[in-house]
């Protein structure tokens, strides 16, 4: 007769398994607007669809990759027009970045050349590659490596084959190693006409393994 | 076995495109075998897996680290403020099912409401502040299970004496001196075992003493329900103390809870103002929802 019980169940089992992964969809919002304003307002915007469709959300399911869907959703439909794509090296004092690439001693670099190029990296040079790929990379490398998602899940938070996200995750993975090793080399800027490599299509390679 | 052999091996451009997936652990068994099959025979592929490895792991490092940072976690602004609107929505939902339902229920309202409506606003006063000091959750003055141990310690600390009752599926948790707007009231606290949901839900009853009859208020019989902040409040009187119970629970359960309800056997008349009740006992415990007969005197 009265809904009070239902609505009231809802409000607790919503924040208990929804306000739990804040942070989470916080921090992925922040690399998305690139400011704290449009992130907070991403979040709530999220957190009020999500809330609104909660009876919607199949229990027992991943609540974490139902609430990015939400996320990644309600950004491009409504904030992705708003974010002024911003070059790379935007902000950053390219001297100071080169400077900690620099070795006096050129055998310690090449010992070791990548791990010495990794150890110098912070996570701050990270982030602003990151926020420098073109949005389709960025989505899939925000998902893969800062919230480690599967290929499987990823797919279906952007609603996209899984080869889709292979191949984006390839894509923006080479886009961001350069990127980074440019940062290192004090060039700074990143294009993404990338042509080394190319990702295979994992369907196709089982295809003709006859596996698929 | 033959589609093993038929099988040619992977070749380093595959192997290019591939290492991610195999990096990622997307690969299935065999495909994982094909790929370690030839990195075991080709140093060039070894290596790049190598360094690709060293990336991506060093990647995931400093993506955690920064996950960790303390800007990068959602301001605390932003979760109070999700958690308000999210409490607002559920009682504007709460209000749509009780409008429905007091549609049909329209012709009861009108009647009991009477007395209500001669006094206006002071009985919400008095609801929204029990709502507000329940929510508080301030700690317990003493912590005992048994009603009368909380009778005893009540004892001399209020004006008036205060008689804890019981309620089905609910122990005692704990009480303190507490106050609803300008009266001092006993606070008494219960855990309830929700049914539906497995969870314990806190239940707050406030008694205190109202000779002025400042709080509009009927007797348990026709015990009254309102809502504040999110809590359903009952509201009820017995001559000139008033109980306001808050919880969360549903009406009908608020009102199965109060016809079940019982006190305990009373002991001693010991700053017991009032002469010994006069009204006489009810014969037959009926466990109606309009009908609470349990907690009358």
């Amino acid at each position: 007769m009265f809904n009070l019980q239902s609505s009231s169940r809802r409000k607790q089992e919503f924040e208990a398994l929804a306000l739990a992964h804040l942070d989470p969809l916080y921090s992925a919002a922040l690399r998305l607007t690139k400011n704290e304003r449009d992130a907070e307002d991403l979040v709530q915007d999220t957190c009020m669809r999500a809330y609104r469709f909660f009876d919607k959300f199949e229990r027992g399911t991943n609540i974490k990759a139902w609430l990015f869907k939400i996320l990644t959703n309600t950004f491009i439909n409504r904030y992705r027009r708003r974010v002024k794509e911003r070059s790379v090296v935007e902000g950053m004092d390219r001297d100071a970045v080169h400077e900690r690439f620099v070795s006096r001693d050129a055998t310690e670099v090449a010992a070791n050349p990548e791990q010495y190029f990794f150890d110098r990296l912070l996570s701050d040079d990270v982030l602003r590659a990151i926020d420098g790929l073109p949005i389709d990379f960025r989505l899939v490398v925000i998902l893969a490596d800062l919230q480690e998602f599967s290929y499987k899940e990823i797919a279906e938070i952007l609603e996209c084959p899984v080869g889709t996200v292979m191949s984006r995750l390839f894509r923006g993975r080479k886009l961001l190693q350069k990127t980074l090793r440019d940062y290192a080399l004090g060039q700074g800027v990143c294009r993404s006409d990338e042509s080394a490599g190319a990702p295979v299509s994992l369907s196709d390679y089982r295809q003709r393994q006859g596996t698929g | 076995m033959s589609g093993e052999s038929l099988r040619r091996a992977m070749t380093c451009d595959e192997l290019e495109g591939f290492l991610y997936v195999y990096l990622d652990g997307e690969f299935g068994a065999s495909e994982k075998v094909e790929f370690e099959r030839h990195l075991a025979s080709c140093s060039s592929c070894a290596r790049k897996v190598h360094v690709e490895s060293a990336f991506r792991e060093n990647l995931r490092r400093l993506a955690r680290e920064s996950a960790n940072a303390p800007s990068a976690r959602a301001p605390e602004s932003l979760r109070r403020s999700i958690q308000s609107w999210v409490r607002q929505e559920q009682q504007r939902a709460a209000f749509r099912g009780w409008v429905r339902a007091s549609a049909a229920a329209a012709v009861i309202v009108a009647a009991g409401g009477a007395y209500f409506y001669l006094r206006p606003g002071s009985r919400a006063v008095y609801i929204e502040a029990a709502a507000l000091r329940h929510a508080k959750s301030l700690p317990f003055e003493v912590q005992r299970d048994a009603p009368e141990l909380l009778e005893a310690w009540f004892k001399g600390k209020l004006e008036h004496s205060v008689r804890v009752p019981t309620f089905p599926n609910t122990t005692v948790a704990g009480a303190r001196l507490s106050n609803v707007k300008d009266k001092q009231a006993a606070y008494i606290a219960y855990d309830a075992a929700s049914v539906n949901s497995g969870r314990t839900t806190r239940i707050g009853l406030f008694v205190f003493q109202d000779s002025d009859r400042d709080v509009p208020a009927q007797p348990l019989s026709s015990v009254e329900l309102d809502s504040s902040h999110g809590y359903n409040v009952a509201i009820w009187r017995d001559r000139e103390i008033v109980y306001e119970l808050v919880s969360d629970l549903d009406e009908s359960d608020i009102r199965q809870m109060l016809a079940q309800s019982a006190l305990p056997r009373r002991r001693s008349l010991v700053n017991e103002q009032r002469p010994a009740p006069t009204t006489p006992a009810p014969t037959v415990q009926t466990p109606s929802l309009v009908q609470p007969a349990s907690l009358q005197q």
